[in-house]
């Protein structure tokens, strides 16, 4: 029997997946934006406390952490970050697709549908 | 405010009426009566009375973001709030467990007054900054600099718009303002009640104000005894971090239609397949209770006992959380001692 574990991501990071990085830049594309990046962050609300936040953005703020990966940069609120270090952001398509889809390490709980979390 | 033996007394003590009597409410003294209670209850339930309410909490939510913030962690719809109004909601934690049930009033476009009970002020407090990360939104802690009284009784509305015309045309959870006062419409067609908001400096004017417009100075035992009679659940004796909202009455509270919010799922769930197990029931003994005594059938605990009063012969009626299967009028119950304890409606 052969058996493969996905390396784990650095905890000091956020990974995004090369298809989670393809659909972004697909998105900016189709938006015509030349200059972009992912946003990704985290606010108050949702079933389990905590939800995710995704928008592609033109630029970094200034107190945003910038990461690059798979060839897009990923910006990060600080105030997000400690929620979401080492933190996998994948994407699910196809008729039984979930979109974009977290996993992070931080989360001790999270609601039905994967957009909220606790901590 | 200030603090006498560990306990911090109203900035209204030094005016309240002759033969005042105190008791403590979590850290704060409150007048429980000012010599004859049962007068006091009468003019809450034939005519007018007033309350300090300055022991309760007072937070003030500002910033463009408040009202999105507040909405998206509470049960209730803020975003429906205009200008002027409010709405009663519920921060329950992520198990769907109350953390405070409080009125948001909406005193400007990005400004929200939250009033709070006084015992789970500071969780409540707490819990709004854990969910405060990216929201430009920022929570300030007023209870001492705005003071709070409330108005209740029958003639309550007739009495305070004469003093205060624009009051007789509020609706329900509308306020308006008036020399730097507001007024805000509390109750409900069973029970009339107004919310009284002032800065510190001017509680002690209003009061008087109103002492000599007819409006009789009531302690907390008058609002209790009224609680009871209405079941209204009370901080701390009635819920707590291990009560859900529903089985306190507080459905509501809840909107259901509005999405996610803290505790969303265990709330949807327990209504959708009906799975809330106890319920508010007031109950009489002739025997004391005490609030957290066990209320139990055949030796098996089913029910607790929240808030209690007692009439001048000894009668104890009570608010207490029963399971559902004994939570109908008539059903006998018997505390821990062997006091028997009848259960008497359901929902009031």
């Amino acid at each position: 029997m052969v058996t493969s574990e996905k390396p784990a991501i650095p905890a000091n990071t956020i990974h995004v997946t090369a298809k989670a990085a393809g659909k972004v830049r697909q998105f900016a594309e189709r938006d015509g934006m030349e200059k972009f990046g992912l946003k990704v962050a985290v606010k108050g609300g949702g079933c389990s406390g905590l939800t995710y936040v995704l928008d592609i953005v033109e630029g970094p703020e200034a107190e945003d952490k910038v990461i690059e990966e798979n060839g897009i940069e990923v910006y990060v609120p600080k105030k997000a970050y400690i929620y979401l270090a080492g933190t996998e952001l994948d994407f699910s398509d196809g008729l039984n697709g979930k979109g974009f889809i977290f996993s992070n390490p931080n989360a001790t709980k999270t609601c039905g549908c994967g957009d909220s979390f606790g901590i | 405010m200030t603090t006498t033996n560990s306990l911090i007394h109203s900035p209204l003590r030094d005016i309240y009426p002759a033969g005042s009597f105190y008791s403590a409410i979590g850290d704060h003294q409150v007048a429980e009566h000012f010599g004859d209670a049962e007068s006091e209850y009468q003019a809450a339930v034939s005519g007018a009375a007033i309350i300090d309410h300055s022991h309760l909490g007072r937070l003030a939510q500002i910033g463009p973001d408040a009202i999105d913030l507040l909405h998206r962690v509470t049960t209730n719809n803020i975003e429906a709030i205009p200008v002027g109004g409010s709405a009663r909601t519920i921060l329950a934690s992520d198990r769907g467990r109350v953390v405070d049930v409080f009125r948001v009033v909406r005193t400007g476009q990005s400004e929200l007054l939250l009033l709070c009970s006084g015992l789970f002020k500071s969780e409540l407090i707490k819990m709004i900054e854990f969910y405060t990360i990216i929201e430009d939104s920022r929570l300030e802690d007023v209870s001492d600099s705005m003071l709070q009284l409330a108005i209740i009784g029958p003639e309550a509305e007739m009495l305070l718009s004469s003093m205060v015309p624009s009051v007789g045309a509020l609706g329900p959870g509308e306020s308006t303002e008036a020399n730097g006062v507001r007024y805000l419409r509390a109750g409900t067609d069973e029970a009339e009640e107004f919310h009284v908001l002032m800065p510190a400096g001017l509680a002690a004017g209003v009061w008087r104000q109103m002492e000599g417009a007819g409006f009789t100075p009531v302690g907390s035992q008058t609002l209790q005894r009224r609680r009871v009679d209405l079941g209204i659940p009370s901080a701390g004796l009635d819920y707590s971090d291990r009560t859900n909202p529903l089985e306190i009455g507080l459905i509501d509270l809840v909107d259901f239609a509005k999405g996610c919010y803290v505790g969303q799922e265990v709330v949807a769930r327990l209504d959708a397949y009906d799975k809330v197990q106890r319920t508010i029931v007031k109950v009489r003994s002739d025997s004391g209770l005490t609030a957290g005594d066990d209320l139990k059938v055949d030796g098996r605990t089913v029910g607790t006992v929240g808030s209690v009063i007692t009439d001048g012969k000894g009668v104890t009626t009570a608010l207490a959380l029963v399971r559902n299967e004994f939570a109908e009028a008539g059903v006998k119950l018997a505390t821990e001692s062997g006091a028997s304890v009848v259960a008497l409606t359901r929902d009031k």
